[in-house]
C-alpha cells in the first residue's frame, strides 16, 4: 500500500470505492508527475470506477479528462458490465466527474497507426456498444459533461439518458472528421432516434444542447447541474429496480426490440472491420 | 365474438359484448372469416376495428392456454401472427377505434391498423403487459411494434410496461386523435375512414405501399418462430 498521509495533507482524498491497487491509483500518478516522471509508462490508471449502492450499480468516468475510449478502458468497461450481469444489482447508471462525460476514441492514439489501431479500437468500442444493449438490467446514463463521437454512442446505447441542462453537448463528430461508421453504429442510431432527427444527428453533426437534446428526444430528463443529474438519476434506478421485473424477460425484450442494431454491432466484433471502408480519406 | 356491417363502402367489425373479449381459436376464425369478407368484397373501401363494452381486448385468452400450455401457447402465437398479418396485407385503408383497455396482443392488433382513434370514457388505457407478467414478446410481434412507434416511445412501452391512457397516446403518437367517449370515437373513425375511401385508391397498390412501408413484418410473422414462453432468450 502506497504512503498517502503526505498527499492527504495536500488535500488529496481516497476512497476505497475509487482505490484499487498500487500500480494503478490516481496518487501514483500525482506523484510520479511531480517526480518529473511520465506516469503513462509506468502505471495504467483505471479510468472507470464501478460502485454498489444497494440494488444498483454506478459506473464512473474518473477525474477531470476526456474520458477517451482506448483498448484498457473498453476493456475496464467490459469487466465493469461482466461484474454488473452476474450480480444480483437491478440497475445501472454510468455518469462522470469534470467536463467530458466521454469525448470519444482516442484518436491521438488511433493516428499513430492508423491502418491497425482504428478498426482495432472501433471494434473493442463496438463490443463495450454490443455488451451494454444486451445487459440484462435498465440503464440510465447520467450525462454530466460532453458526449461527443463514442461517448454520444455509449450514451445512446443506455435505456435511458438523464443530462444537464446548463453545460454540455451531445455531438456526434464522425461526418465532420472523415469517419464511415460501421454498420453496428449506424444501426444503433437509426433504431433510437426519429428518422429526422437520425439524419441530423448522422448527415449533420449537429451539437445538441441538454436542452436542444431534449427537443429532439435524445435525452429523457434535464436538471440543473450534475449533482441533481445523477442523484435523479439514481432515484430512477431504484426505482426501476424495485419493480418486479425478470433479468431474463428484460434482457430478452430489449434484444427482441433492438434485434437489427444488436446483430450488426455481432456481426462487426466477430468478424473485425476493415480500415479502407471507414477511413475514406487514407 | 364479433360482428360485421356495412356501411356503404366502409366496413366496421365489431367485438361485440361485455367481455374482455379475448383471442382464442372461436374468435381467431371469427376475426379471420370477417376479414376475408371484406377482402373479397369488391367495393369495400376502409375498414374501422372496434369494440363495445370496456375492453377493446385483453389479449390472448390465458384460461384456453392454461388447459393444455404445452401446445397452445406455441398455436395461440401461430394465430396471433397470423392475424395480424392479415391485417398488414388488408388491401383497404385500416382505422382501430380503440373504445376501451387495450392490452399486450390486443394493443399490437391496433398498431397494426393504420389508423388509431382512442377513447378516454372510462380510463380505457394501452397497455403491454408481457413485461410485467415475465413473458415474452415474439420477435415478429416486437418488429411490428417498433416499425410503428417512435423509438423512446417503444422503450417507454415494451421495457418501461407504461399504461397509457388516451391523452397520454395522443402526445405519444400511438393513436391520432382521442376523444371524450366511445360513441363520438367511433363515429370520428367512421368519418375518417369514408374520408379514405372516397380517394378511390387502387386496392393491391394501397396493399403493396403498406408491405414496402413497414418492411420485415409481413416477412417475419409468416415464418412462425417458435415461441418461447420463459423468459429467457438464446439469439
Amino acid at each position: 500500500m502506497l504512503r498517502t498521509s503526505h498527499l492527504s495533507r495536500k488535500g488529496i482524498v481516497f476512497s476505497q470505492a475509487t482505490f484499487h491497487s498500487n500500480k494503478n491509483s490516481h496518487c501514483c500518478r500525482a506523484y510520479l508527475q511531480r517526480q518529473g516522471v511520465s506516469w503513462e509508462k509506468t502505471c495504467k490508471t483505471k479510468m472507470c470506477s464501478l460502485e454498489r449502492h444497494g440494488k444498483i450499480f454506478l459506473l464512473k468516468f474518473m477525474e477531470e479528462n476526456e474520458h477517451r475510449f482506448t483498448p484498457e478502458l473498453c476493456s475496464d468497461i467490459l469487466s465493469a458490465l461482466k461484474t454488473v450481469e452476474q450480480s444480483d444489482a437491478r440497475a445501472l447508471v454510468t455518469t462522470n466527474d469534470g467536463k467530458f462525460y466521454s469525448n470519444g476514441l482516442d484518436l491521438e492514439w488511433m493516428k499513430e497507426d492508423a491502418a491497425t489501431r482504428f478498426p482495432l479500437l472501433l471494434r473493442e468500442f463496438e463490443r463495450v456498444v454490443y455488451h451494454m444493449m444486451k445487459l440484462n438490467v435498465p440503464t440510465i446514463a447520467a450525462v454530466c459533461g460532453h458526449a461527443a463521437g463514442g461517448g454520444f454512442l455509449f450514451a445512446m446505447a443506455h435505456d435511458y439518458r438523464y443530462m444537464r441542462s446548463d453545460r454540455g453537448f451531445l455531438y456526434n463528430s464522425a461526418v465532420d472528421i472523415n469517419v464511415v461508421l460501421p454498420s453496428g453504429s449506424i444501426a444503433l442510431q437509426r433504431t433510437k432516434l426519429s428518422p429526422q432527427v437520425f439524419r441530423d444527428v448522422v448527415l449533420k453533426g449537429i451539437k445538441y444542447t441538454g436542452v436542444e437534446g431534449f427537443g429532439a428526444g435524445l435525452v429523457d430528463s434535464l436538471f440543473e447541474g450534475p449533482t441533481q443529474t445523477l442523484e435523479q438519476a439514481m432515484r430512477e434506478a431504484n426505482v426501476l429496480a424495485d419493480k418486479p421485473w425478470e433479468k431474463p424477460a428484460y434482457q430478452g425484450l430489449r434484444m427482441a426490440m433492438y434485434s437489427d442494431a444488436i446483430h450488426k454491432l455481432e456481426l462487426d466484433v466477430d468478424q473485425g472491420l476493415h480500415a479502407e471502408d471507414m477511413l475514406k480519406e487514407i | 365474438m364479433c360482428s360485421l356491417e356495412k356501411r356503404g363502402n366502409v366496413y366496421i367489425l365489431t367485438f361485440v359484448g361485455d367481455g374482455e373479449h379475448r383471442f382464442n381459436p372461436t374468435t381467431f376464425d371469427a376475426i379471420s372469416d370477417a376479414l376475408k369478407e371484406v377482402e373479397e368484397s369488391a367495393d369495400a373501401a376502409a375498414l374501422v376495428t372496434t369494440n363495445a363494452g370496456k375492453y377493446f381486448s385483453c389479449g390472448l385468452d390465458m384460461k384456453w392456454v392454461g388447459e393444455s400450455p404445452h401446445d397452445r401457447f406455441d398455436i395461440g402465437m401461430e394465430k396471433l401472427e397470423n392475424m395480424f398479418a392479415a391485417f398488414m396485407k388488408l388491401s383497404i385503408p385500416t382505422v382501430a377505434a380503440i373504445c376501451g383497455h387495450a392490452e399486450a396482443s390486443a394493443f399490437t392488433l391496433a398498431l397494426a391498423h393504420d389508423y388509431r382513434f382512442m377513447s378516454t370514457q372510462g380510463s380505457s388505457h394501452l397497455y403491454m403487459c408481457e413485461l410485467d407478467h415475465g413473458f415474452n414478446i415474439p420477435k415478429s410481434m416486437l418488429t411490428l411494434i417498433r416499425s410503428k412507434l417512435h423509438p423512446a416511445t417503444l422503450r417507454d412501452v415494451v421495457l418501461g410496461g407504461t399504461k397509457l391512457n388516451a391523452q397520454m397516446a395522443f402526445q405519444k403518437g400511438i393513436v391520432d386523435a382521442a376523444f371524450d367517449d366511445s360513441v363520438g370515437t367511433l363515429q370520428a373513425a367512421v368519418k375518417e375512414a369514408e374520408k379514405l375511401a372516397v380517394r378511390g385508391w387502387n386496392r393491391e397498390i394501397y396493399r403493396s405501399f403498406r408491405l414496402a412501408a413497414f418492411p420485415d413484418v409481413v416477412e417475419e410473422l409468416d415464418i412462425h418462430v417458435p415461441y418461447r414462453m420463459l423468459a429467457s432468450y438464446n439469439f
